[in-house]
């Protein structure tokens, strides 16, 4: 019973993460005394009769926002967890990209200098006017 | 299981009708209202809560909080009503009074009249 509890009222906090901390704490504090009340006068109710008498957390979290007593939290950046989660894995996702792009590139820069490809310019001499010289070009 | 009433109107004038008598937190109230309706009716945490706070902010009741249990994660809000929720509180029972009479004029003519 106490993590369904824990649970429902995890369900509940989440539900109301448009209010100021503030009004979320007293929103579950108030619902948790009435919650501890009927409890405390049913020891044998399981948490299927717990949500019977006092509504689903869907429920009790929509008429918590609906009662508007508690502002709003400001808007300013304030994603849940789990869009936080998203945004990071997309940044780390693109740096990786951008670092194997540069890392590519340094290494042909690399090649091209210390004479690994056809093209490097490490040559003593002027390049001849052979047919394999010309076909690179 | 008792049939469950989200009319605001009754709502309001139960919960006023028993915070009349005493100081009473959200819980109170949905007990009482099934006790005293041989739990007939019932109504839930989610149709209390608005209807409170809307009384609090328009000064129909006064709340008060007291802090239970262990780290102090529970708060009993108790709902005091005040002089104008006692006037409020009239006026709904009137209005109760007058609707319901209306009703049964309704019900009566009607069945009285001819068919057209």
């Amino acid at each position: 019973m106490k993590d369904e509890l824990d649970s429902y009222f995890r369900e509940i906090d989440k539900k109301l993460f448009t209010l100021s901390k503030k009004g979320r704490a007293a929103c579950l504090k108030e619902h948790r005394g009435n919650v501890d009340a009927f409890l405390k006068e049913h020891p044998d109710a399981a948490f299927q009769d717990v949500e019977a008498f006092f509504g689903s957390a869907e429920g009790i979290a929509e008429s918590f926002l609906h009662a508007e007593r508690y502002p709003q939290a400001e808007k300013k950046l304030h994603m849940n967890s789990r869009c936080t989660h998203v945004l990071l894995a997309v940044i780390v996702a693109v740096g990786l990209v951008i670092a194997l792009i540069a890392a590519a590139s340094f290494v042909d820069q690399w090649q091209f200098r210390h004479g690994y490809t056809k093209e490097s310019p490490v040559l003593t001499s002027a390049p001849d006017h052979s047919d394999e010289a010309i076909a690179i070009y | 299981m008792p049939h469950f009433i989200y009319d605001k109107s009754i709502i309001e004038l139960l919960a006023l009708y028993l915070l009349q008598k005493e100081d009473l937190y959200a819980y109170n109230i949905m007990k009482k209202i099934r006790k005293f309706s041989g739990e007939a009716i019932a109504i839930q945490a989610g149709s209390l809560y608005p209807i409170l706070y809307k009384f609090v902010d328009q000064g129909i009741v006064t709340d008060r909080f007291e802090t239970v249990g262990k780290r102090q994660r529970m708060t009993r809000v108790y709902y005091h009503l005040t002089p104008q929720g006692e006037e409020y509180l009239r006026h709904l029972m009137e209005e109760r009074v007058f609707v319901q009479s209306s009703i049964d004029a309704v019900l009566e003519n009607a069945s009285k009249e001819a068919p057209a």
